[in-house]
């Protein structure tokens, strides 16, 4: 139950926060520093097949359990999270002043932590949901930190948007396995992979599944919240954005390698998408002018590289995706911090506005050496393994006979791109011409330069840069002149303090890992990287030796491809990223498409909201009724629901004829009286009318009611009328009259029709047939009605009699209570 | 004629209520009016007393003359989450029918008096006895939502629902007489049997139809509901949360015992119905509920949007999905009280319910902020929250009868209500307030009712289990004669 411990801290935090201040983020850092003790002691048994199973009830009743299970592929996320875990949070103690709201920023980090663990070892569906969309909301509250900046909001609620979003399709998908399977057990799952592809449902299950992944992985076309998640602190984006959250839809697609995976449309899905991340995320990072937002990119980038990676779905491919899960995690990591530093010792991260940086921190510098040196793909680092394995996976793909090249071109491309903004990162930044952006950074974060759309990137920026770089392509880590003011001293860059230790040294311990991990590659091979490789493939697997020399082959000669293209192309840095601007049309581009959905669904929504919402009274009565008249005229078409025969009717006469017709011209005359006075009398005309009819129909007492109630009405009316104001003639458009008319004739078509089936449906003896019988013989009496009143029903006149006397009371009650002349009060 | 069963003891959670009701009314006559703080007090005492009291009849099952009155878990769970949401509302208005109510014995004893009225519609076994319910409830209700005297909004709400109600009154009345027109009774156990007995009419069905959209009128389901969002608005905040949380409830409970228990035998045609409802409402309710810059109309389209959710679980017409309602309902009483609480605590101090204003809550109060974001996250269905779990039920009770599109609609609007949900959640949460922008003092009554309510948002994700069995155990009951 170690993923609780995070929750557990986190609900302390806010207790531990004043007495502690400060030094609460070493405690913190304390707990994934044992966890990844912890989980460093699994490894030995978890090499030996051994997984480790928990299994805690939790909804019984629908058969959801909190189960962990940890194997090879768990116990490799898990390290990383707390790993890196325990650095960035070390990190962040130097990197937030004092000032932030540091007590938040804990708890919401071991949330994150929390969460993350629990969704990497759980072994049901649905509580791997719930830790999934947990690790949502901690990043939304993570970007959202600095939350005074516009940014920010938008960022954080991009992100939330298209993450949740994915998890929603997610759990349908889920959902869709559960139908095929019959639980939600991960590994009984697995047990059953075979019946999966062949079911009706393994598309659907498929699609939203991967919809998931690629959200939260930011997987082409769904990369686009990844850029302006980069608003969050970078110790964050270092761990959420980059090593870890990221990467949780991957976990999930080499998770469920074994129950979707090995058919054509895993195959070519994943591939193609994960092909197109890889070229495009590299592409993109070149053209970026702020380094976090080109970390982003190569981030996605490489991201898709796994992805792809896991779509060609061979042993060696999956042993490669594994690999470079954490490979990437040491050397983007790193890239990260470092950047974090610059960031926080010069107050800029713009690409342009730095150089030289070096010569002030030098260990810093030497930490970006390593890790961009391992981005870069070169030997002896750890990334060049993976690298050359994943040349060699495109080369063996498998798929259309178009697959053989266009994998491995693509693979190269992508690389090229890769090694060229990871020279920019390293060279350009540290070495060359001193310049350390304009001001001081020191906690001021308020003043970053932030632009990670691309619209507005390459509306600020190019300006600036045809004014300082043009004309300099030839060499492009010297900087031009227009940048001279910005030496060191000028802007109270870092030259004074040198390395932050606080930062470089826990970025130093992760960068210097590229190393021992490429040089060693042993160490990993079979502790970490086949373990983890067979836990996704279901199997266990087996791959040629991870060795930095495999002899002159195929991917080595790719490589080398690689390298003096990609040196070719820092050469002529700025003359690419020329051209890369050309060809990425800004005006129209994802983003837009995002920013147009959003905005395109508050307007229907309104539109939606405009035609029915109006406000007025009348309106909702047309609109319900009409509805409801559709409702029941349609059962009565369809369900032939009237009938009309069988009535015993007695004749008409002459004069109910009359009164008949004087009630409907009365009734009309309503409509379309000038003033309330004349209306309410020809109102009174209809209650006239039926008064009359009583007593054709020899119905005295009803007749006598019904005329004291037209008068009392009549009189009530009047009385109000004084009080009114001048009933005033509306226009109303002829199209809103007809829909009134229509409406109006129908209601009353269809109760007057229902009025007379229901007369003509006898389905048993009326009960008045009982009183007619009895009431002589029981109640003694020759008038029914009285009969009824007094002794049938005695109890229910007695009721009424009560109710009566209450409401007199009531009135005379009102009537003293009538407010004074003087109108006392209220 | 059989021996009637008049066993007043099974009543005694209804008489306690009454009597509760006009002991406040009468002691507003007799106490001072600035003494009236008391009342307020007396009223919630008297409620969790009267809640505690009902927790002895949990399991009790008995009928009431001869079937006229049914006391059952099933009612009995009804009964409490009225009370809860009394309790809670009660506790919301203290202050705010300080400042902007009158006569606060009257208001308390006609909440009373609604929530005796709901409670007699879970409990009705006739159709009479329901309409009665129906009726108190309601007409308490109208009284309810035009008491802010002198404000326009307030009388034009309450003008509004007096029309719309009567009219769905009226529409519910005249199905209820079909119905006993063709079975020739309005004990809802004799009808199945009488239906079972007779077959199907037409003018059932059409009796079933006026029924229907009656019942949509109360749980305000798409198109009938358009009263909500003005009533909403209009009313007092304490009444809208009532009228949203409980009337709602009270629907479903009297919905549920008519269409699943007396009407069984026409489920292939009211399932028709509310599929068609369920589709409309989901849909509608919460692309409506996007572009609303006023928090109360934007809760009252979440609440629309809730009650399509809910009618999963009629849909699906099983034991599964009537303990999906049950438990979706438990937790809306605390999701949505909360939300409004928040709305009234806000309201107390800056006289505004405008979306905008929230700007930075979460700087002016942390608390007001958490408990609005986590009954929003809640209620769109986001982990580990309560309202993740009971969606989880209702849509799985839907697929396992075979309505997997209608799952995935829902899951799909879920996704559209995150929107609007996060966008209050960005306003409190990453806005800036304006400079004169002042902290908001909560009163530590509202205080502890809104921790209570996060706490039980949180249990209910956390820690499901107990509740989820006391739902499945009252809905297995429900079935059983």
């Amino acid at each position: 139950m170690a993923v609780l411990a995070p929750f557990a801290l986190a609900v302390l935090v806010p207790f531990l926060y004043p007495a502690l201040g400060r030094r609460i983020g070493w405690l913190v850092a304390l707990l994934p520093f044992s966890l990844f003790v912890k989980y460093l002691s699994l490894i030995p048994p978890i090499m030996q097949g051994e997984p480790i199973f928990i299994n805690q009830a939790w909804i019984p009743s629908m058969g959801i359990n909190l189960t962990i299970y940890l194997d090879g592929l768990s116990l490799l996320f898990s390290l990383l999270i707390t790993g890196i875990g325990t650095i960035i949070t070390v990190y962040s103690i130097s990197y937030l002043g004092a000032e932030e709201a540091l007590g938040n920023f804990y708890v919401y980090i071991l949330l994150f932590m929390g969460a993350m663990l629990g969704t990497v070892q759980s072994s049901n569906l649905v509580t791997l949901y719930v830790f999934w969309e947990l690790t949502s909301i901690s990043s939304f509250l993570l970007i959202g930190f600095w939350f005074h900046r516009e940014e920010s909001k938008y960022g954080a609620l991009k992100s939330m948007l298209i993450t949740v979003f994915g998890g929603l399709a997610m759990i349908a998908g889920f959902l869709f396995l559960y139908l095929i399977t019959g639980t939600f057990e991960i590994r009984e799952i697995v047990a059953q992979a075979g019946k999966v592809p062949g079911s009706i449902y393994y598309l659907p299950a498929l699609v939203l599944i991967l919809l998931g992944a690629f959200t939260k992985s930011a997987q082409f076309p769904f990369h686009i919240w990844l850029p302006n998640a980069m608003e969050a602190p970078t110790p964050i984006s270092a761990y959420l954005h980059s090593a870890t959250m990221v990467k949780a839809g991957i976990y999930l697609m080499a998770r469920m390698t074994p129950v979707l995976g090995g058919t054509l449309e895993w195959f070519y899905i994943l591939s193609f998408v994960g092909m197109i991340t890889l070229v495009y995320g590299s592409f993109m990072a070149i053209r970026q002018s702020d380094l976090k937002a080109m970390l982003a990119f190569s981030t996605i980038s490489q991201l898709g590289l796994i992805t792809f990676l896991l779509g060609i779905n061979t042993k060696l491919a999956v042993a490669a995706a594994v690999f470079h899960i954490l490979n990437h995690a040491t050397f983007k990591g790193s890239m990260f911090l470092v950047v974090g530093i610059v960031d926080h010792e010069t107050g800029t991260r713009q690409v342009d506005r730095l150089g030289g940086l070096a010569r002030l921190f030098p260990i810093t510098a030497l930490v970006m050496m390593l890790a961009s040196a391992a981005s870069a793909g070169l030997p002896p680092f750890n990334a060049f393994i993976s690298k050359e394995m994943f040349f060699e996976a495109t080369l063996h793909a498998g798929g259309a006979p178009f697959t053989a090249w266009l994998f491995p071109a693509a693979a190269v491309v992508g690389s090229i791109f890769t090694f060229v903004y990871s020279a920019v990162m390293a060279l350009k930044v540290f070495f060359g011409p001193l310049q350390a952006g304009e001001g001081h950074g020191h906690g001021s974060h308020h003043t970053h330069d932030v632009s990670p759309t691309y619209a507005v990137t390459h509306g600020h920026d190019a300006p600036e840069r045809a004014h300082g770089h043009r004309g300099h392509d030839t060499h492009g880590s010297d900087h031009g002149s227009g940048h001279h003011d910005h030496e060191a001293g000028h802007g109270h860059g870092g030259g004074h303090h040198g390395d932050p230790w606080g930062m470089v040294l826990p970025a130093l311990a992760l960068a210097s890992l590229t190393l021992i991990i490429g040089l060693f590659p042993g160490l990993v091979e079979y502790s970490l990287v086949l373990p983890a490789a067979s836990g996704a493939w279901g199997s266990a697997v087996k791959i040629p030796h991870l060795a930095l020399w495999h002899g002159f082959n195929p991917p080595l000669f790719m490589s080398a491809v690689v390298v003096l293209l990609g040196l070719l192309g820092y050469r002529y840095f700025y003359r690419l990223r020329d051209v890369v601007e050309s060809v990425q049309n800004a005006r129209f581009n994802l983003n837009v498409l995002y920013d147009r959905g959003v905005d395109g669904l508050v307007k229907g929504a309104r539109w939606l909201t405009d035609i029915q919402m109006t406000g007025y009274l009348r309106d909702y009565l047309v609109f319900i009724s009409l509805f409801f008249i559709a409702a029941v005229g349609y059962t009565v078409w369809a369900k032939n629901g009237l009938k009309f025969t069988g009535m015993d009717l007695a004749p008409v006469s002459v004069y109910e004829y009359v009164l008949a017709g004087v009630m409907v011209v009365a009734t009309l005359a309503v409509l379309w009286m000038p003033n309330r006075l004349a209306a309410i009398l020809s109102l009174g005309v209809v209650g006239m009318g039926v008064t009359l009819m009583f007593i054709l129909f020899r119905a005295p007492d009803l007749a006598l009611t019904q005329l004291i109630v037209e008068a009392v009405s009549l009189a009530m009316f009047l009385l109000v009328f004084a009080h009114l104001p001048e009933l005033k003639k509306e226009i109303v458009s002829r199209s809103e009259k007809a829909i009134n008319a229509v409406v109006a004739v129908a209601s009353g078509t269809l109760i007057t029709m229902l009025l007379i089936s229901g007369n003509a449906t006898r389905l048993f003896d009326p009960i008045s047939r009982y009183y007619v019988e009895n009431s002589y013989k029981l109640g003694g009496g020759d008038n029914i009605v009285n009969v009824i009143l007094v002794d049938f029903r005695g109890y229910d006149t007695m009721g009424e009699i009560t109710v009566v006397a209450v409401a007199a009371f009531s009135v005379y009650a009102l009537v003293k209570l009538r407010p004074g002349k003087g109108g006392k009060q209220r | 004629m059989n021996q009637l069963q008049m066993d007043f003891n099974l009543l005694t959670v209804e008489i306690l209520m009454a009597t509760l009701g006009l002991v406040v009314l009468v002691l507003g006559l007799l106490i001072p009016k600035n003494q009236s703080r008391g009342i307020a007090y007396f009223t919630t005492i008297g409620l969790v007393a009267i809640l505690l009291y009902s927790v002895t009849m949990q399991w009790t099952k008995a009928e009431f003359l001869n079937g006229m009155y049914l006391i059952d878990p099933f009612s009995t769970l009804f009964k409490q989450i009225f009370l809860l949401t009394a309790i809670l509302v009660s506790v919301g208005s203290y202050q705010f029918m300080e400042k902007y109510g009158h006569n606060q014995a009257e208001y308390y004893s006609l909440m009373v008096f609604a929530t005796l009225g709901m409670m007699v519609m879970a409990s009705a076994g006739d159709l009479i006895t329901l309409y009665i319910g129906l009726e108190l409830m309601t007409i308490s209700l109208c009284v309810l939502t035009c008491f802010r005297l002198r404000d326009a909004k307030s009388s034009e709400a309450g003008i509004k629902y007096i029309i719309l109600g009567a009219m769905s009154s009226a529409i519910m009345l005249y199905g209820l007489s079909l119905v006993y027109g063709m079975t020739r009774t309005t004990v809802i156990a004799e009808i199945a049997a009488a239906i079972a007995l007779d077959g199907v009419s037409p003018l059932l069905l059409l009796g079933l139809v006026f029924l229907v959209a009656g019942f949509a009128f109360k749980i305000s389901a798409v198109p009938f509901h358009i009263w909500a969002p003005d009533i909403y608005e209009g009313a007092p905040t304490p009444v809208t949360a009532f009228l949203a949380v409980a009337s709602k409830a009270a629907g479903f409970a009297a919905m549920m015992r008519v269409l699943l228990i007396a009407l069984p035998d026409l489920f292939v045609h009211w399932n028709v119905m509310i599929v068609g409802l369920t589709v409309l409402t989901v849909v509608l309710a919460n692309l409506v509920a996007i572009p609303q810059t006023n928090i109360k109309r934007l809760l009252a389209f979440s609440g629309v949007g809730q009650a399509g959710y809910l009618l999963l679980g009629i849909v699906a017409f099983t034991q599964l999905g009537v303990g999906a309602v049950l438990f979706h309902t438990l937790f809306y009483v605390f999701a949505n009280v909360a939300a409004f609480m928040v709305v009234i605590a806000f309201y107390n101090e800056t006289g505004s319910d405008e979306i905008r204003d929230y700007t930075g809550l979460a700087v002016r109060s942390p608390l007001l902020a958490a408990v609005l974001l986590f009954s929003m996250l809640s209620m769109a269905g986001i982990p580990p929250l309560a309202g993740f779990v009971s969606k989880f039920y209702l849509f799985t009770a839907v697929i396992d009868q075979g309505y997997v599109w209608l799952a995935l609609i829902s899951v799909l609007m879920s996704m559209v209500s995150v929107y609007y949900y996060l966008i209050v959640a960005k306003v409190m949460y990453i806005g800036k307030p304006a400079d004169d922008a002042k902290p908001i003092k909560v009163s530590s009554g509202l205080q502890i009712a809104l921790i209570l309510c996060l706490v039980m948002i949180f249990a209910f994700g956390i820690y499901p289990a107990p509740f989820t069995d006391l739902a499945m155990n009252v809905a297995n009951t429900f079935f059983t004669p």
